[in-house]
């Protein structure tokens, strides 16, 4: 389960980057007083446009990043070691080392999560098989495709095997094919009962994931609920008729 | 301990020692380099001494004496080839020979030369001037051979005919039959020799030997999003600092052991420049040296690696790291070139200065003049240092500004 109060990050902007940017501000609000939680067994989708602040809010329950302010709580944790135990994080952001194949990748990082050789050969076995790494398993990852290496990055996160799944973009840049893989992985883990966040642009991927959708225009959520009940408050019928209007509504007044 | 620790040095010694390019450039690039640049240097420097050795020397006199002239012939100074100018108007173009390094000497001698040495009772005595050209090297040599040899022969043989006997102007003699003038033990003398440059080689070569892949450990793997990565497991951010660390400094153990190997490798044809006493099977460590010797090595590695990594994480590029670190490089050596001039009195200041201490250190071990009382102070000095630059690394893994 995730809980997310009032969750606030500001980044300090240093004079050297004020003046790269040629900007006045020394600080900027990427997200302000976002509050929603997550259940076991549901897909979160937060939506948003470019600039949102919606990586900042999942860098900030990842813990990769401290909010400024507010109180983010996964399964009950809030030191960050023990979240970090507990979640899976994929972003684009987030590489791996060209060098490596993608078996000794996921050897190391189940290494750093202190699973048994036998665990990670377990976990190995099943993630390759799923998500079909086992043809490029020995391969280098500077040798991989985007996608390869997409699905990579999805094993790697997933090695151990995470209550709660947090997942930025996932579809982003992957083909049809993958990308498939990948959605219908997630509807796996929510069946599990996992505890899954993902942040999209794509309404399609909400509408078919999601059992609650967070709106998030800059920095703030402004609605957030079911599917359903996001067309019923905009009076829309579909999501992307409603997150224009919503856009339309909030993103005038941020921009 | 953590587990996890040998988990990211097994990670990031296997990303050095596995990439065929890396372990040419970073191990046997130096080594190689270092045995094929010195043993083609040693052997310049030794075919340019040798043929100095042998060089025969262009020397134009004017008003020659006889008496120097059948000297010459008959003495062992056999590199002299003598050529006299007819007329002392001569001298200038003689001078331009010599800048043209068309001769390598010019004697004048006062005219009337063996005429004066005959009335010296009349304290009447004759001079010879010399001219040479002091950025040839041959003609410096031929200044030293003639003026501090064959001119100091010539007199004495004047003095002896003066007194009837040669064998009278051997006064007394210096060390006829002691063949033990050099009190000073063998290995000492070896080990004074190795303290002249081995210590600064070593530094630098550490230093320099870490710096390329210390850069990209902590610099690159943020610039390639590769840190984020591991920075989103459980494992303590001051465990995967000191994985860094720990690798960097085998690393930086392994490069600066294929430098000394590669200085090694080089002795036999080398020797020209380091010295003719120094050879392989007369490096004779003492134990307690060696060990010593170890330490200050582990402790200068921790300092290097400690400024590296450090540099590294407040970088947010390879090639920002590099200009952090450029200043750094020149403080070592700098370091390296003071201790290497030494001088001044041995002060306890000295040796807690880090870097330039640990280098006084090691080439007081080599030369066998360790003051324990130094040792202690220099390695607690940079002990300090070492853990204060751990501390705020570890402290900096912590702060996103520098990890993002």
């Amino acid at each position: 389960m995730i809980e997310v109060k009032n969750l606030t990050k500001i980044y300090q902007i240093s004079k050297k980057e004020q003046k790269k940017n040629k900007i006045k501000k020394d600080q900027v609000k990427a997200v302000e007083n976002v509050s929603f939680t997550v259940n076991p067994g549901e897909i979160y989708a937060l939506l948003g446009p470019n600039g949102a602040g919606k990586t900042t809010a999942l860098r900030c329950i990842s813990t990769l990043i401290k909010p400024t302010d507010g109180e983010i709580n996964v399964n009950g944790f809030n030191d960050s070691e023990k979240v970090r135990e507990n979640i899976s994080f994929l972003t684009n952001e987030l590489k791996l080392e060209d060098h490596f194949s993608a078996d000794f990748t996921m050897n190391f990082f189940g290494g750093l999560r202190n699973m048994t050789s036998e665990k990670i050969e377990e976990r190995k076995s099943y993630l390759f098989d799923i998500l079909g790494i086992k043809g490029f398993k020995n391969k280098k990852i500077a040798d991989l495709s985007t996608g390869m290496k997409q699905k990579l990055g999805i094993a790697v996160s997933l090695i151990h095997n995470p209550d709660v799944i947090i997942f930025d973009e996932p579809t982003n840049g992957l083909d049809v094919l993958t990308a498939k893989i990948v959605t219908d992985y997630l509807m796996e883990m929510k069946r599990k009962n996992k505890t899954i966040i993902i942040s999209t642009h794509v309404m399609r991927v909400a509408e078919k994931l999601s059992d609650k959708i967070g709106v998030l225009i800059g920095g703030h959520v402004v609605m957030e609920g079911t599917l359903e009940k996001i067309l019923l408050e905009t009076n829309t019928e579909s999501l992307d008729d409603a997150f224009f209007k919503l856009y339309e509504m909030y993103g005038e007044q941020d921009g | 301990m953590d587990k996890r620790l040998f988990v990211i040095i097994k990670k990031e010694l296997l990303r050095v020692f596995t990439d065929r390019r890396l372990v040419f450039t970073v191990i046997l690039l130096p080594g190689l380099s270092i045995a094929v640049i010195y043993s083609i240097m040693g052997m310049v420097v030794g075919n340019i001494e040798d043929e100095r050795s042998v060089h025969k020397y262009l020397i134009e006199t004017y008003n020659a004496p006889s008496s120097f002239v059948e000297y010459v012939e008959e003495s062992p100074y056999d590199r002299v080839n003598l050529n006299e100018v007819s007329s002392n108007a001569d001298l200038e173009g003689s001078k331009e020979k010599l800048v043209d390094e068309n001769i390598d000497l010019v004697l004048v001698f006062d005219n009337g030369f063996d005429q004066e040495l005959g009335e010296y009772e009349n304290l009447n005595i004759p001079n010879i001037d010399t001219y040479y050209n002091p950025i040839n090297d041959y003609s410096q040599d031929a200044r030293g051979y003639i003026v501090n040899g064959l001119l100091q022969d010539y007199k004495i043989s004047i003095v002896g005919e003066r007194l009837g006997n040669v064998e009278y102007t051997n006064v007394f003699s210096v060390d006829l039959e002691n063949y033990e003038v050099s009190v000073a033990p063998e290995e000492k003398l070896v080990g004074t020799m190795l303290s002249r440059f081995f210590p600064i080689l070593i530094s630098i070569f550490l230093f320099a030997g870490a710096m390329g892949i210390g850069m990209d450990m902590v610099a690159g793997e943020k610039e390639r999003g590769t840190m984020a990565t591991i920075l989103l497991t459980p494992v303590k951010r001051e465990t995967i600092a000191l994985g860094k660390l720990v690798s960097l400094a085998i690393v930086a153990v392994v490069t600066t052991f294929s430098s000394v190997l590669g200085i090694i490798l080089s002795i036999p044809f080398s020797s020209k420049i380091f010295g003719e006493a120094i050879s392989i099977n007369k490096m004779m460590f003492t134990p307690g040296q060696i060990i010593l010797i170890l330490i200050t090595l582990l402790i200068l590695v921790s300092i290097y690696v400690g400024l590296i990594i450090l540099t590294s994480v407040i970088a947010k590029s390879v090639k920002e790291a590099g200009s952090y670190i450029a200043p750094i490089y020149m403080v070592v050596l700098i370091s390296g070139v003071l201790a290497m001039l030494g001088g001044g009195e041995t002060t306890m200041v000295k040796y807690m200065i880090p870097i330039y201490g640990n280098i006084i250190v090691l080439q007081n071990i080599f030369s066998f003049d360790m003051n324990l009382i130094y040792f202690l102070v220099n390695s607690i000095s940079s002990i300090l240092l070492t853990t204060v630059l751990v501390l705020i690394i570890r402290k900096m893994f912590y702060y996103e500004k520098y990890m993002f």
